[in-house]
């Protein structure tokens, strides 16, 4: 089967443009140059990249890469249009390990293995159902009467008590993302930087992991998650008689005169909760009055856009094994996070290491673009993610790995002898 | 019986312009709130915005979208969804509705049958036992929501004893679980309405002159009794039933059965106005056509509301 990339103009138009930026960093590095016919009956492909980019091979991960038959969309005039009929089953080619056999929505969507797949001899299991599951809670439930292999999560309320009884089930998932705030650096008070440091310092966050969030994660005391190639340096060193004496420097020893600040979220369990505690945490050590706001995801995204926060919950996934894909989301021009906070020498520092060649000198300019945001803080970063699930014993070939890609191709199932 | 007839008929058209009413309102409300269909997180150049709101027409002026929403409405035709990129809100509706129809139905059958049934054992014999044991469950029973109602009944019979699959609407014995706990919240709340209503009934003259006639006890109490003490349940029943058929979310979601409860949700939060516009008039339908029933039901039970 021939294989072909997207180029950049299909994609303009393609899945409502929601990766658009990953797609320009991407071709920022480089441009596929075709795919050459080399010896029958192998196909290549190969891309001239304009300078090294050592994470290369994790990028190709990300779900925009995936290799797609341009003429079999056409036949359903598809590229530039939203009904996406040539993604429903019958009608759906591709070239991966199973193929879609059965898509009811809100019930099941069912794969079969593809016996056309060029490693099919390889692929162990005939199939999949997938559940999508709307109250988490079933899902467990559903997961205790043997109806499912792996769940997608478990509720934050039971890891508690599977960590507790030392369950074979689950599993506890380091991956490459990270929940924080964001801090609107437009409105009093928080256009103040030292009130601003204040409420970075002010936080027990290995508390908070350790008495809320209770799922394995690791408080975080960076922008970035620490990860095999890089550990940032500027590390957030929590201080309570610190930030009292910032508070103080910037006019409101105690809080006194500060107005109550708000703190808004998505609604969800866990986001209330981790709320709570910094809204605790903030009033015992700062004496300040923060008030809580929830509301849905779309209303929670547009008052983000628009700036109409002053602390709003925010987190992110990388897309790929580089700090970059953190780094980005920050610079001035950046479409993200909406904090108003604009730093040419952070902008610098993040360029320079796009275009650096050297992987040691790359890290050096992250490692300033990290002092740079610390001093700044137009975030506060608490926690690294984690992925909690249940997975039964049988279940081979789940591994885990922090950009948390589960390809089913290697997985299977295999009775576990019980002794 | 044309009187009847004809306040039957009468009162079926007033649905129409309701209905209208209900779409018109829906569709400017939905526009109101914050945020759009398409806001992701990760950010869209203006170019592919422009694009996905073109494609839905949702950049020409409102009262042009609202006119040809009228005018496909009027076809059949409810639209696109948003959120499901394939698929139409007629698709959606054709998978769904049925499923929760089928729910809200065994639901409905749950509420009535228990629900007049241990009504009227307990007004046979009022201040006995009869009546303390049923009525003392069935105060329980209202006072437990269905999101704790279910997963403790799914402990029991779906993990412990193993009698059921805990979630799912696949076999026969997958409809037990969700259909009693949707319908044993009305069940308890129709027992209560049906014995207080019969015992209001109990003590009046005519019921009295049956059993001087030399009726039988249960002839008095279901022909004469229950009969005349039903107006007040079948009223209570009317939007019941209607919700009860448009799906509920608490259910649909403990239970993950794929019916129009969770739609509904879905669909207002994800901002998918022609589904959400849909689903209203849907339940607004459905509500007026249940009142509708119930109206000619207690006009054939009661002569005396047809003169009204």
């Amino acid at each position: 089967m021939g294989v072909n990339l997207l180029g950049r103009g299909g994609l303009d138009d393609f899945a409502a443009g929601h990766d658009q930026h990953f797609i320009t960093d991407v071709f920022h590095y480089g441009q596929i140059v075709g795919n050459k016919k080399i010896s029958q009956p192998k196909f290549f492909l190969q891309i001239q990249l304009e300078h090294p980019v050592g994470y290369f091979l994790t990028l190709c991960y990300h779900q925009t890469f995936l290799p797609i038959h341009p003429p079999t969309i056409m036949k359903f005039d598809a590229f530039n249009r939203r009904d996406a009929t040539w993604a429903k089953v019958g009608s759906l080619v591709g070239n991966g390990p199973f193929v879609l056999t059965k898509y009811i929505l809100g019930d099941v969507v069912e794969v079969k293995k593809n016996p056309l797949y060029w490693n099919a001899a390889h692929v162990r299991l005939n199939g999949i159902r997938f559940f999508p599951t709307v109250d988490i809670n079933a899902e467990e439930r559903m997961f205790r009467n043997g109806l499912l292999h792996v769940t997608y999560t478990l509720p934050s309320l039971k890891t508690q008590a599977y960590r507790d009884s030392k369950s074979p089930y689950l599993r506890i998932i380091p991956v490459y993302g990270h929940y924080f705030y964001t801090l609107n650096v437009l409105k009093p008070p928080l256009d103040d930087p030292r009130i601003r440091q204040a409420l970075n310092l002010a936080i027990d966050r290995q508390s908070l992991v350790d008495n809320v969030i209770r799922g394995g994660q690791k408080p975080l005391y960076a922008l970035t998650p620490p990860s095999a190639q890089y550990q940032p340096r500027a590390q957030i060193k929590e201080d309570v008689a610190k930030a009292k004496s910032l508070l103080a420097e910037a006019g409101h020893p105690n809080g006194e005169g500060l107005p109550p600040i708000e703190l808004l979220y998505n609604t969800s369990e866990l986001h209330r909760a981790t709320a709570e505690a910094l809204q605790q945490m903030w009033h015992t050590n700062l004496g300040l009055n923060i008030q809580l706001a929830n509301v849905a995801v779309p209303a929670w995204l547009d008052r983000r856009r628009v700036g109409d926060y002053q602390i709003v919950r925010a987190g992110w996934y990388g897309d790929f094994l580089d700090p970059s894909t953190f780094y980005e989301l920050f610079k001035s021009n950046s479409d993200f996070y909406h904090t108003g906070w604009k730093n040419p020498k952070y902008d610098a520092a993040v360029i320079a290491a796009a275009n650096e060649l050297d992987p040691a000198k790359r890290m050096e300019d992250f490692q300033q673009a990290e002092a740079v945001l610390m001093d700044d803080v137009p975030l506060i970063p608490l926690y690294e993610y984690t992925t909690i699930l249940l997975a039964r014993p049988e279940v081979h070939g789940y591994y885990s790995n922090l950009l948390d890609m589960h390809p089913y191709n290697d997985m299977y199932l295999e009775p576990v002898e019980t002794k | 019986m044309p009187r009847l007839f004809r306040h039957a008929l009468f009162r079926l058209l007033e649905i129409i312009p309701v209905l209208w009413a209900v779409a018109t309102l829906t569709f400017f409300l939905v526009r109101g709130v914050p945020g759009g269909p398409f806001d992701r997180e990760h950010s869209q150049t203006p170019e592919a915005a422009q694009a996905n709101m073109s494609y839905y027409g949702l950049d020409k002026p409102l009262f042009d979208q609202y006119i040809q929403y009228l005018n496909n409405l009027l076809h059949g035709d409810l639209g696109p969804s948003y959120q499901h990129p394939g698929w139409t809100v007629n698709e959606l509706l054709a998978q769904k509705v049925p499923i929760s129809a089928e729910l809200g139905l065994w639901a409905s059958l749950v509420a009535i049958v228990v629900g007049i049934g241990v009504g009227v054992l307990a007004a046979v014999r009022p201040r006995t036992w009869s009546d303390y044991v049923p009525m003392s469950i069935a105060m329980i029973g209202i006072c437990l929501p269905t999101f704790v109602l279910g997963p403790i009944l799914i402990l029991v019979f779906g993990l412990k004893l193993e009698w059921v699959n805990v979630t799912g609407w696949y076999t026969a014995s997958d409809r037990l679980l969700p259909s009693l706990v949707l319908g044993l919240f009305y069940a308890l709340y129709i027992a209560r309405l049906t014995r207080g209503s019969m015992l209001e009934v109990r003590t009046q003259d005519f019921v009295r002159t049956a059993y001087a006639k030399g009726n039988s006890s249960s002839r008095v109490i279901v022909i004469h009794v229950l009969r005349n003490a039903l107006a007040p349940v079948i009223a209570y029943l009317a939007p019941t039933v209607a919700g009860l058929i448009t799906g509920s979310f608490v259910v649909e979601s403990i239970f993950q059965i794929p019916g129009i409860g969770r739609l509904f949700v879905e669909s207002a939060l994800a901002h998918e106005y022609p589904l959400l516009i849909a689903l209203t008039v849907i339940f607004a339908a459905v509500l007026l056509i249940c009142n509708w029933v119930a109206d000619v039901i207690v006009a054939t039970l009661n002569p005396k509301v047809r003169l009204d």
